[in-house]
């Protein structure tokens, strides 16, 4: 198939709600089988280096924590351009190339995925431990069904596992 | 008094790095450093497997991911004394390398560049003269009038489109600009051409790490790629030689643009020679080993104080130590419980936030010291211990690097002019083209290593019971990275990572010594207080990266504040 695509978590599991976009993956992963057009990418905390993961892919959906006005678990869906064209990141803050960034420079390229949606969730709490806020635990489930839903617009129903397995969350063990 | 700016991302959930410079008369007179965000990951490792640390530390950062693990698996090792076998050595120094000249090409290019390149005076370039001087410059075949040509109507596109993008926080029309057009345009065209070619080594980096962005393929005893020339679910010779394909084309980018390209922009910036030097205190590890022991190292470190290079004392070896006794780590203007300087093995991470104070304690960076002394860390430490200790293939490339400035300038540079901001930049470039060849040297090696029929890669670790200590160092693309494990009874009990961030952007210490960030700045200009893009030139060029973990979103946009108050 040449439409190819990715759901991206992004987030340090280190850092509690942080993580919450690479958890998510981790759970659907378990619970779903995805076709081959379809790559799941634990994109933790990476910038530039995931530029070689997404030149291939005509979409992504990235799950995030996301800094946002709102009560901790809220969900947001951000998509088409705005989000992508807002003043870049790069000066002061040294943070190699931020992900956002990443795609402005792919942009200027005329590389990279052409769609891309963010479901951003405000998070509660991202000091450094490994365990997550009980409302930002709380949306795994229907942010899980936002993504399904997401492609099933593209035409994409991935199965379900019966029974599903067990997530692999390896920094909890 | 004077003035006092602020510059802080200040939108981010948390902060990064802050720095407060006093300004007097156009001039830094003082500065501070400050990491705004506690770092505990040696919290989260106590009582862990030693085996998984590499696991977790290369998820300390977004970008250093690599040298953390590298860094742990040595610290473990270290800690049980083990040999690992010469393979996993060598496919580990492929890794290092690569990761390094990914590092350093995107750098310069995609972080940095844009504080000397002014994006919008590539719509006054010509780009047929543009080609005539890159051709005088360089033999790269790209360097034609048609792809410089593509490049102005591109930029041209994004201005007129008023989306300006990844370009909408730079300093367009700064005074401190001063290349000329033609100039602007080549190197954003190679800003361009680099993306193409970071790829090609992060690829690199995924062919033996098994997966990018978080390698897999490493083991405290060796790495765990199976290695079978003739086994296709194995590292293979179709591997390997595709990762020769890649290094070769790596090397022309590196020798023929980014080299070029560094010491081109130089030349226009060579009042920048005579500011950033600080104290001139350098440190750098050996690096890429080429025993079973890591005794012998192709790349050499050492140390230099305050600039004498011709005192400069060696590091020999992953037990030496001059490295392991003379390390500490100062609190005395940290956001941390106590006032003490320790030893990394005796430290402790008890974050204790007190509120910003510049007279006080002011960041949640430690203030490393090595025989009591800030040191610079980084490709420019590396350049310079190496040259100074004798690393034939540094020497090769500085001259390289001399001859490109004398054909654009018409001047001879001395070596000391690599004290400064803009010699930060050019000694990464140095130190890309000696990684890039020592690459092409530790293949071989590694070929002709396994067509002799090794195949060992990997040996199992057994811990004793009872406590033992290890450190593990690593000549990280940002500088001297090092591990500190203490393990009792095969559990880890403390963990300390010092990192070249820490080193160059720690806090002052108890005897007011400035950390080299802080002393880098002091005299500095500062032509717009408003747009303070000088600061941004002299910390950029250490490459800076602290507190890289968080990846927030923020739909209202992050804009770098600039905030001035008066003392």
């Amino acid at each position: 198939m040449s439409d190819k695509g990715a759901i991206l978590g992004i987030g340090n599991v280190l850092e509690r709600d942080d993580g919450i976009g690479v958890k998510i993956l981790c759970y659907m992963d378990a619970c779903y089988r995805f076709p081959e057009n379809v790559e799941l990418i634990d994109g933790g905390t990476c910038g530039a280096t995931l530029n070689t993961a997404i030149i291939d892919k005509n979409w992504l959906i990235i799950i995030d924590a996301l800094n946002a006005p709102g009560e901790p678990g809220e969900i947001r869906v951000l998509a088409g351009e705005s989000f992508i064209h807002r003043p870049a990141q790069t000066k002061m803050s040294p943070h190699q190339v931020g992900f956002l960034d990443l795609i402005q420079l792919m942009r200027f390229e005329g590389t990279g995925p052409e769609e891309i949606e963010l479901i951003g969730i405000i998070p509660k709490d991202i000091s450094h431990s490994i365990e997550m806020s009980t409302p930002v635990l709380q949306t795994i489930e229907p942010v899980t069904r936002q993504v399904m839903e997401l492609l099933k617009k593209r035409g994409i129903v991935p199965e379900r596992r019966v029974p599903p397995r067990t997530p692999n969350y390896w920094w909890m063990n | 008094m004077g003035q006092i700016l602020t510059i802080d991302p200040i939108t981010r959930i948390e902060g990064h790095l802050k720095i407060d410079v006093e300004v007097d008369n156009g001039k830094i007179t003082n500065a501070w450093s400050s990491g705004q965000m506690f770092r505990g990951i040696e919290i989260i490792l106590q009582g862990r497997d030693p085996r998984e640390a590499w696991i977790f530390t290369q998820r300390l950062c977004g970008v250093c991911t690599t040298v953390h693990a590298i860094a742990s698996v040595r610290a473990v090792e270290n800690a049980l004394k083990m040999e690992i076998p010469l393979n996993a050595q060598l496919i580990r120094n492929l890794i290092i390398a690569g990761h390094t000249m990914h590092d350093h090409i995107v750098h310069f290019y995609h972080l940095s560049a844009l504080d000397w390149v002014d994006v919008t005076q590539v719509l006054q370039a010509n780009p047929k003269n543009a080609a005539n001087l890159a051709q005088t410059l360089s033999p790269w075949q790209r360097n034609t009038v048609h792809e410089f040509q593509a490049v102005k109507d591109k930029v041209k596109a994004v201005v007129d489109s008023g989306q300006l993008g990844i370009f909408s926080n730079g300093y367009w029309g700064h005074s401190a600009m001063k290349l000329p057009p033609d100039i602007n345009l080549i190197a954003v065209t190679h800003y361009l051409q680099a993306l193409e070619y970071q790829r090609m080594i992060n690829d690199c980096v995924g062919l033996l790490g098994a997966k990018t962005p978080h390698i897999q393929n490493l083991a405290v005893g060796g790495v765990a790629n199976a290695i079978n020339l003739d086994d296709q679910t194995a590292l293979n010779m179709t591997t390997l030689l595709r990762v020769k394909h890649l290094l070769d084309e790596v090397q022309q980018f590196i020798n023929q643009v980014y080299l070029i390209d560094v010491c081109a922009v130089g030349s226009f910036y060579l009042d920048w020679a005579g500011y950033g030097a600080g104290d001139m205190n350098y440190l750098a590890v050996p690096e890429f080993p080429t025993d079973t022991k890591g005794e012998k190292f192709d790349m050499l470190g050492g140390t230099i104080f305050k600039g004498d290079i011709g005192g400069a004392t060696a590091i020999k070896n992953f037990n030496d130590p001059y490295f392991r006794d003379n390390v500490q780590e100062s609190i005395a203007h940290s956001w941390y419980d106590g006032d003490w300087q320790k030893h990394p093995f005796e430290e402790t991470t008890e974050p204790k936030y007190t509120g910003f104070d510049r007279n006080g304690n002011y960041s949640y960076v430690k203030a490393p010291r090595f025989k009591g002394k800030p040191m610079q860390v980084g490709p420019l430490a590396q350049v310079l211990t190496s040259y100074a200790v004798g690393d034939k293939m540094t020497q090769k490339y500085v001259g390289v690097a001399v001859d490109t400035i004398k054909a654009v300038s018409g001047k001879k540079i001395p070596l000391a002019a690599l004290h400064s901001t803009i010699g930060r930049h050019a000694a990464r470039a140095i130190r890309c083209a000696v990684v890039n060849e020592m690459a092409m040297s530790h293949w071989n090696m590694l070929v002709e290593n396994l067509s002799k029929g090794d195949t060992e890669y990997f040996n199992k670790p057994v811990f004793p019971q009872g406590e033992i200590q290890g450190f593990g160092f690593h000549e990280a693309p940002r500088g001297t990275l090092s591990h500190w494990v203490v393990i009792n009874d095969g559990k880890i009990k403390n963990y300390q990572c010092v990192v070249p961030s820490t080193w160059n952007a720690g806090p002052r210490d108890a005897e007011g010594q400035k950390g080299p960030y802080e002393a880098s700045l002091i005299g500095n200009p500062i032509a717009d207080s408003k747009r303070p893009l000088e600061v941004l030139r002299t910390i950029h060029s250490f490459d800076p990266c602290l507190a890289c973990a968080i990846h927030a979103f923020d739909p209202e946009g992050n804009e770098l504040g600039v905030a001035e108050t008066n003392i």
